[in-house]
């Protein structure tokens, strides 16, 4: 007795602590696309990054609806105000272009006569100036236009033209306005994607619009920061729900059996000491870990909730705990070695995510099996099961006889799966979206908002890749006339590029190259002024503007003021070594004519990529990968298993019904119309390791094995993931589905297939 | 009288004709010319907010202001505000021609001396984006009709507009 409690405190402490140690040191990272692989391709690595960290992944779009168009003016400056400050969270707070405008204005009219292409500083081309000047200067702004003569060639205007094409929302009163609502833009420092960071971003924000008097108005956030927050509320809450109805019924049926609250309590502490070991260990030996291997592997040792069961159920007529935990010690200790062996194939993948989640599921087995065969016993020292339970193990047997006779029918079921699936159009969803339980007006409300603002979509891009930026940028800049006429053929909508913003170093020594010295500009602007009205002394700032020009330094993306920066440096991205130089297109009509097009070009470096359809790509590599993997692993346990038991018929009994079993679940799931992803695949790794587990003990060969005892755990898992297959996110829903479906078929199967026993 | 010949009784008058349509010569001069540069076409304003300056000579151009925006030779508009060189011209003038003296005190700073038969409204303006590129507007005129405006730059650069009908 009082070991059980010294026990249960030590057991306690040691896991609060190495809770607390791996909260405090872990690195914890974020969304979906940090658990992709790291490709070794440049491109393909952007393009992850790109989720990641793009452009888009930094934008909170803001609407305010309802009251007067100046109340929502008075409450967008109310939040600019409110929220600038907030500097570590943002780097830009806007409710208009003017907000922006000052320290961009200043670095192009420094910077102009690098920025603005300029074909001629003849004679005759400065007089096309002047006189266009002379028109400007009798027009009714002419007397406002005095500062013109400084810049007569219009070169601010011509570096300006780039970011003003910018298509963006309409602006009224110099706030962005649409359909009735006043638009406000924040960029965030971190990527939306960090749960931490955007939670912080939403939460402020949602803080200064409380301190304001919004009475009648309504408040929409939107962006990536947004999504993350929203995404992990709605699953946060589900799980929540779900994760009660889960226990009261687990519970409730382990009560059932057990009846006694010790034993129910002491089936948790082998999951529980196998999650927090297995996250320790992982996030001691990985420098950050996603939360998707969390997720993943905390599902993947949900087989741990079996080993208590298979102890428990084993105790024999003296009650006493311990000798049942040695009569299952070996077939426990079997399936886990075939399972860590299994998941060892994973390692060799050498993508992170897949080697974490092995290193993940291999600790926290191997901790639940020990804590199921040492800290079970002594816990519940004993456990008076009732005599009645005799009855359900003859029951069983009876019901697996019946099964038995019925298992060509299996044979017949997998057959009729594999055409399901052989004949099904599509079985994989590859894209991340699949993946990510993103709220469906939320995300319609973002892609309103970010079209209002212009923001490209990234689905079709060209590339330029060179060893520098300067020849990615110039790379880049040959796509431009080809572009340009796509874009008057109507093929595509626009294009951006960073070279329109940030021309070439190369480029830019051209164009100093190009101005004329102060003499000569001199003796040009007084043959260009024939006859005009102009005072060749109001033009002494402008040739002292070229002249400065002639020997500045060449702009480079440090120079750049942050919005600018911003912009380009979502256009110019430095990958393992490499730069690219990114031209989103959008309104993309014909893609194959597009790609065509650029390809046909033959420029060096240059290609068409379609976004979209290469990140499905690299997720569906991925998937592919960890099949591959996990086949290996099924051959590496069927190993395991056959020296286990001596015999290759033996282990092809455990291993024939569970492959069907998963065979059969897939061909359901798609004949339902589910698509599948990477995550059922992880649930799939989950189900093996549930069915070889009722394989074992249903083919146990010792006297005393329970045939209870797997279907107690079927049972159980069937319940747990059957409510969550209730969930009205489809991600949990599908996963639930496929485990309860899938822990039932590995049931059915691996009884219809078990060994005939001689009932005593 | 001279008493009575307040702003208000000046915006009534100038609204009493829905229309104005009038011939103006502009004389700009700036520092930076040898010479002024002189203007002249004719001048439209349609309630409730259309205002159109066509001008002939030297070269023919077309300045139109429709409900905010501003239309140079046809061309798609820009909001006037975006300019706030057109912005400090037109919007006294507009305001003067609508009577919105509501527009008119929001912007500008108004005196008015003189009588009916001969005054002078001076706007001085009160937003800082406009008196960075204006010093003060003065209209001359009798009765209902503005007969000469006077536009001041804070470098002293000014243009004369005289209007007839």
């Amino acid at each position: 007795m009082n070991a059980r409690v010294v026990v249960a405190a030590v057991w306690a402490a040691a896991l609060g602590l190495i809770v607390a140690l791996t909260v405090r040191y872990g690195q914890f990272g974020g969304s979906v696309t940090a658990f992709l692989p790291r490709g070794k391709d440049p491109v393909q690595q952007t393009l992850v990054r790109g989720l990641q960290e793009g452009r888009a992944a930094h934008l909170v779009l803001m609407a305010i609806r309802g009251g007067t168009p100046a109340g929502q003016r008075r409450l967008a400056g109310g939040l600019v105000r409110s929220l600038r400050p907030a500097r570590p969270l943002f780097t830009l707070v806007a409710d208009g272009p003017r907000r922006q405008a000052p320290a961009i204005a200043g670095f192009l009219r420094r910077h102009r006569y690098l920025l603005a292409p300029r074909q001629s500083w003849t004679a005759g081309a400065l007089r096309t100036d002047l006189v266009r000047l002379v028109t400007i200067l009798e027009s009714p702004a002419g007397l406002g236009a005095g500062a013109l003569l400084r810049d007569p060639t219009g070169a601010f205007f011509a570096a300006a033209r780039p970011w003003l094409a910018k298509a963006g929302p309409a602006v009224h009163h110099g706030v962005w306005v649409t359909n009735r609502s006043t638009l406000l833009l924040a960029v965030t420092h971190h990527s939306g994607f960090a749960i931490r960071h955007a939670r912080a971003v939403v939460a402020r924000i949602q803080a200064a619009w409380a301190s304001l008097p919004h009475a009648g108005y309504r408040l929409q956030v939107a962006g990536t920061a947004a999504i993350t927050v929203a995404t992990n509320r709605h699953i946060a809450a589900q799980a929540r729900g779900l994760a009660l109805i889960d226990a009261v019924l687990v519970t409730g049926l382990l009560a059932l059996v057990y009846r006694r609250a010790g034993a129910v309590g002491a089936s948790l502490v082998p999951m529980l000491t196998g999650g927090v070991a297995a996250a320790a260990v992982v996030a001691a030996v990985f420098p950050v870990v996603s939360v998707i291997t969390l997720g993943f592997g905390t599902m993947l040792i949900g087989v741990a909730m079996d080993y208590p069961a298979y102890v428990l159920l084993h105790v024999g007529s003296d009650a006493a705990v311990r000798p049942a935990a040695r009569r299952v010690q070996s077939t426990l200790a079997l399936t886990v070695t075939a399972m860590v062996l299994g998941f060892a194939t994973l390692l060799v993948s050498r993508l992170t995510g897949l080697v974490e989640l092995a290193v993940f599921a291999a600790t926290g087995l191997v901790a639940a099996a020990w804590a199921a065969r040492v800290l079970v016993p002594v816990l519940v020292p004993a456990l008076p099961l009732r005599a009645g339970l005799r009855i359900w193990d003859q029951r069983i047997s009876a019901l697996v006889t019946v099964l038995r006779r019925g298992r060509w029918l299996v044979v017949l079921g997998c057959a009729a799966a594999a055409v399901s699936l052989w004949r099904a159009p599509h079985v994989w969803d590859d894209s991340v979206r699949g993946l990510s339980p993103v709220p469906g007006a939320l995300m319609a409300a973002t892609e309103r908002l970010a079209h209002a603002f212009g923001a490209p979509s990234m689905t079709y891009e060209a590339l330029a890749e060179g060893r520098t930026a300067e020849s990615a940028l110039a790379r880049s800049a040959r796509l431009e006339p080809l572009l340009d006429r796509l874009r008057r053929k109507g093929d595509i909508g626009h294009f951006d590029m960073a070279a329109r913003y940030l021309p070439g170093i190369a480029v830019q020594r051209a164009r100093e190259r190009a101005l004329p010295s102060a003499a000569v500009l001199r003796r040009r602007l007084s043959q260009a002024l024939a006859g005009l009205p102009i005072r060749p002394a109001a033009l002494a700032p402008f040739v002292a503007a070229v002249q400065r020009a002639r020997t500045a330094v060449p702009v480079t993306m440090d120079d750049l003021p942050p919005p600018l920066k911003a912009r380009v440096g979502a256009l110019l991205v430095r990958a393992q070594g490499v730069y690219l130089a990114l031209v989103p297109l959008s309104g993309v009509k014909k893609p194959a004519a597009v790609r065509a097009a650029i390809g046909g070009a033959h420029l060096p470096g240059v290609r068409f990529v379609d976004s979209r359809r290469a990140v499905a790509g690299l997720l569906g590599a991925y998937r592919v990968a960890l099949m591959r993997h996990a086949l290996a692993g099924a051959l590496v346990m069927m190993i395991v298993i056959g020296a286990g038991l001596r015999s290759l018929q033996a282990a092809l009994r455990v291993m024939g019904p569970m492959a069907a079993a998963l065979l059969a679940d897939c061909g359901l799931l798609v004949a339902c119309g589910v698509r599948l992803t990477l995550l059922n695949v992880v649930a799939l790794l989950l189900i093996a390791g549930l069915g070889m587990g009722y394989a074992l003990f249903l083919g146990g060969r010792s006297e005393a094995s329970r045939p209870l005892a797997p279907w107690l755990c079927a049972a159980a898992t069937i319940t747990g993931f059957g409510v969550m297959a209730g969930s009205t996110v489809s991600l949990l829903s599908t996963v639930g589905m496929t485990v309860s479906v899938g822990a039932f078929l590995a049931l059915l199967f691996t009884a219809a297939w078990s060994r005939p026993r001689s009932v005593a | 009288m001279a008493a009575t010949w307040t702003v208000p009784a000046l915006l009534r008058a100038v609204a009493r004709n829905a229309h104005h349509e009038v011939h103006f010569v502009q004389v700009t001069h700036l520092s930076s010319l040898t010479r002024p540069l002189q203007t002249s076409g004719r001048l439209i304003y349609r309630k409730p907010a259309t205002l159109i300056m066509e001008q002939e000579r030297p070269t023919k151009a077309s300045y139109r202001i429709v409900n905010g925006r501003l239309y140079v030779n046809g061309q798609r508009g820009v909001p006037v505000r975006r300019v706030p060189q057109v912005m400090a011209i037109v919007s006294g003038f507009e305001g003067l021609l609508s009577g919105n003296r509501a527009l008119l005190l929001h912007d500008y700073a108004v005196h008015l001396r003189g009588s009916a038969r001969h005054w002078q409204l001076s706007l001085v303006p009160r937003l800082p984006v406009l008196a960075r590129i204006l010093r003060h507007i003065e209209v001359r005129g009798h009765d209902g009709e503005p007969t000469e405006v006077r536009t001041v730059a804070p470098g002293g650069d000014f243009s004369v507009m005289r209007l007839s009908p």
